[in-house]
C-alpha cells in the first residue's frame, strides 16, 4: 500500500491507497502516533484510492480518533469508495467517524 | 645452523669420509657450517696444521683437510663436500616435510575431535564455547571469542580465556572484521582495542540474517598464513553445526508456543457452548471457527427461564492471540450479562459491555463488534441490539433474504454512547443468520470476495433445513469458494429458525 504524506495548513493529510489491511496497519498506526505525539491532531484521511478496508485497519484508525479527540483534536476521513463505505455502514462505524465526500470539503469543516 | 644437528644421524659416513683422507696422508678432518666447527675427526681433533680447504656455497658446509696441501687432491675434495652437503641438505628437506605433515596431521586430528564433539552438542552457546576454546588450544594462542548477531536480538559474546576481556572489546573487534572482512588477521599497532595484541578472525557461515565471526587472541609471534587457514577450516564446517543448533532451538521454542497455543485453544473452545439448548418453537444451531489456533470470534446462546432464548454474536477486532484474549474477556462480561443482568431490552447488555470494557480496549486500541438477540417464542418477537455486527440476514418463505444493517456503533469506542434495541416479528419457518465478517470476506484463490450477495444466495437455498444444515450449507459454500486460498479471518454464525 502506498502512503503520501502532505498536510494543509495545521492539518496532517495521509493519502492512503491499495487494500488496507492488517499487514498495512502497522506504518499507518505509527503515523497516527507520530502525528499525536507531535501535537498535530487535526488529520484529515483520505481513502478516494483503498478499494478494501478490514477490521483491523478499523481499529486502527479508530485508536487515532480517539487519541485525537483525548487532546482536542479531531480525526476525519474522505473520499470513502463505495466498497470501503459499505464496510463503514455494516460495521456502523460511519457514526464514529465523520466522512466528507471530498478533500477540501475535509479541510474546510476543521479550519 | 641447519647441519648441526643432523651430522650425528650421520657420523658414520663422515668418519669413512675422514678415515679416507687420513689414508691419503691427512693428520685431522673438520666439517665447518657458516665458520663454526660441527665435527671433527679424530674425535676432538683440534687443528694446529695447515689444511686444504674446500667449501660448498650450496650449503654453506667447509671441508678442512689438514696436513694436506697438494692442489691436486682438491677437485676430489669439492666432489666429495658437495656429495656430502646434498645428502645432509636432502635429509633437512625431508625433516621439514616431516615436521609439517605431523602438524597438518594433529591439526586434522583435531579438527576431527572438534566435528566428533560437535555432534552432540545441541545447545548453540555450549556449541559457541567448545569452539573457542578448541580453536585457542589448536592454533596456540592466549584465547579465542565468538561474536553472533542474531536478527532483532543483542549480540551474543562468548570467550574462552583465563582472564576474559570486556565485551565491548570484543565487540569492536568483531566490528573491525565485519568492515573488513577480506581480511583476517589484526595487530596491535593499528587499532585493536586494549587487551588484543594480535587477532586472527573468520566468518562463522551460520545463515544470511546472521552476522557469526570466530576470533582466536594473543599468540607469542603472529598468526601466520596456515592459522589462518586452520581458522577458516574450523569456522567453515561449525557454520553448519551452529545453524543447526539454532534450528533446533526454534523447533525446540515453536513446540513449546504450540504446546501453549493448543492449550489456549482447548480453553476457548472451553469458553463457547458445549451443547445447544433445545427450545420449544425455535431451532437454534452455532459454530465458531477460528482463522488460527485461537481467535477473536465469539457467540453464546442460552435458554433462560422468565427471558427466552438469549443468544450473542461478537467480533474483536484482529485475530489471533491479542484479539483471544481480549475475545475471553468480552465473552465473559457478556455472558454474564445476558443471562443474569436485569434488563428492559438487549441494547442494555451492549452498553453494560461498552461501559465495562472500553477503557481496556482503549488501552490496546480494539473494539468489538457484538450482537445480541432474546427471543420469545410464545409471541415469537425477536428484540435484539447490534452493535457493528454485520452480516445479520435475515430470511422468511415469504421473501427474499434481507440483510439487517447495525443500527450502532461497535463495543470500546465511545464513552456514554447510547445503543438501541429493536423487535422484529417472527414467524415459522423464518430464519435469522448472525454471522461475523469471516464470511463475506472469505477469498477464492482469484483473490474475489463471497459478498453479501452469494451469502444471500446461500441462505435461500437451505432456509428449508434445519438450523444445523444451514449452518454446514454455509461452511461448505464458503469452503467451496475459497478452494486452496486460507482461511484470513474468524468465522462464526448463530442461525435461529423458527418452527
Amino acid at each position: 500500500m502506498e502512503m503520501l504524506k502532505t498536510s494543509s495548513g495545521n492539518i496532517a493529510v495521509l493519502q492512503l491507497k491499495g487494500r488496507f489491511d492488517a499487514h498495512e496497519v502497522v506504518p499507518v498506526g505509527a503515523w497516527l502516533q507520530e502525528q499525536v505525539d507531535a501535537g498535530r491532531v487535526q488529520i484529515i484521511i483520505n481513502l478516494e484510492a483503498v478499494n478494501f478496508i478490514d477490521s483491523t485497519a478499523l481499529s486502527s484508525l479508530v485508536r487515532g480518533l480517539k487519541h485525537c479527540r483525548e487532546k482536542g483534536g479531531e480525526l476525519r476521513l474522505c473520499c470513502l469508495q463505495q466498497p470501503v463505505r459499505v464496510i463503514f455502514e455494516l460495521t456502523r462505524l460511519d457514526k464514529a467517524f465523520t466522512i466528507h465526500a471530498t478533500q477540501p470539503e475535509a479541510v474546510d469543516a476543521l479550519q | 645452523m641447519i647441519f648441526a644437528d643432523l651430522l650425528p644421524l650421520h657420523r658414520q659416513e663422515f668418519e669413512a669420509l675422514a678415515t679416507a683422507w687420513l689414508r691419503s696422508g691427512a693428520v685431522g678432518v673438520r666439517l665447518l657450517e657458516k665458520g663454526q666447527v660441527i665435527g671433527a675427526y679424530p674425535d676432538g681433533y683440534m687443528a694446529v696444521s695447515p689444511a686444504l680447504v674446500v667449501s660448498d656455497p650450496d650449503s654453506g658446509l667447509e671441508l678442512h683437510l689438514h696436513g694436506l696441501n697438494s692442489a691436486a687432491l682438491h677437485p676430489g675434495a669439492d666432489l666429495q663436500l658437495r656429495l656430502f652437503g646434498r645428502m645432509l641438505r636432502a635429509e633437512h628437506e625431508m625433516e621439514t616435510i616431516t615436521a609439517s605433515l605431523v602438524e597438518t596431521q594433529d591439526r586434522l586430528v583435531a579438527l576431527y575431535d572438534l566435528a566428533r564433539a560437535t555432534r552432540r552438542i545441541f545447545e548453540f552457546n555450549d556449541l559457541l564455547d567448545l569452539l573457542t576454546a578448541e580453536s585457542s588450544r589448536l592454533l596456540e594462542a592466549n584465547g579465542a571469542f565468538a561474536v553472533v548477531y542474531l536478527p532483532g536480538q543483542a549480540p551474543i559474546v562468548r570467550q574462552h580465556t583465563q582472564n576474559p576481556l570486556p565485551e565491548s572489546h570484543l565487540l569492536a573487534a568483531a566490528t573491525l572484521y565485519r568492515q573488513d572482512p577480506g581480511r583476517h588477521t589484526f595487530k596491535d599497532s593499528e587499532t585493536l582495542p586494549a587487551g588484543l595484541r594480535n587477532v586472527v578472525m573468520s566468518l562463522l557461515p551460520v545463515r544470511d540474517q546472521v552476522f557469526a565471526c570466530l576470533g582466536v587472541f594473543n599468540k607469542a609471534g603472529q598468526f601466520s598464513a596456515p592459522d589462518s587457514k586452520l581458522l577458516k577450516a574450523i569456522t567453515d564446517q561449525a557454520g553448519a553445526k551452529l545453524d543447526n543448533a539454532l534450528l533446533y532451538q526454534e523447533v525446540i521454542l515453536r513446540a513449546r508456543l504450540d504446546a501453549e497455543m493448543n492449550l489456549a485453544r482447548q480453553v476457548q473452545t472451553a469458553l463457547l457452548p458445549q451443547s445447544l439448548p433445545t427450545f420449544e418453537g425455535a431451532d437454534v444451531h452455532g459454530v465458531s471457527i477460528p482463522a488460527l489456533q485461537v481467535g477473536g470470534d465469539f457467540f453464546d446462546v442460552a435458554a433462560m427461564p422468565g427471558r427466552g432464548l438469549l443468544f450473542l454474536v461478537g467480533d474483536v477486532t484482529g485475530k489471533g492471540l491479542p484479539a483471544a484474549m481480549l475475545m475471553s474477556m468480552t465473552h465473559t462480561v457478556a455472558r454474564s450479562a445476558v443471562r443474569y443482568m436485569p434488563f428492559d431490552g438487549p441494547h442494555q447488555v451492549l452498553e453494560r459491555l461498552n461501559k465495562d470494557l472500553l477503557d481496556d480496549y482503549s488501552a490496546v486500541g480494539m473494539f468489538t463488534t457484538a450482537f445480541v438477540g432474546m427471543l420469545d417464542p410464545t409471541a415469537r418477537k425477536l428484540s435484539f441490539a447490534n452493535a457493528g455486527q454485520s452480516p445479520v440476514l435475515y430470511a422468511s418463505p415469504a421473501h427474499e433474504p434481507i440483510l439487517l444493517e447495525a443500527q450502532d456503533i461497535p463495543v470500546g469506542i465511545f464513552d456514554q454512547y447510547a445503543y438501541s434495541s429493536q423487535t422484529l416479528a417472527m414467524a415459522p419457518g423464518d430464519v435469522l443468520v448472525v454471522m461475523t465478517d469471516g464470511f463475506n470476506e472469505a477469498r477464492a484463490e482469484n483473490e474475489d470476495m463471497f459478498g453479501i450477495e452469494r451469502l444471500k444466495k446461500t441462505l435461500k437455498d437451505h432456509m428449508h433445513l434445519s438450523a444445523q444444515e444451514i449452518t454446514a450449507g454455509f461452511f461448505k459454500a464458503i469452503s467451496d469458494f475459497s478452494g486452496n486460498h486460507p482461511q484470513d479471518d474468524d468465522r462464526t454464525l448463530v442461525v435461529l429458525k423458527i418452527t
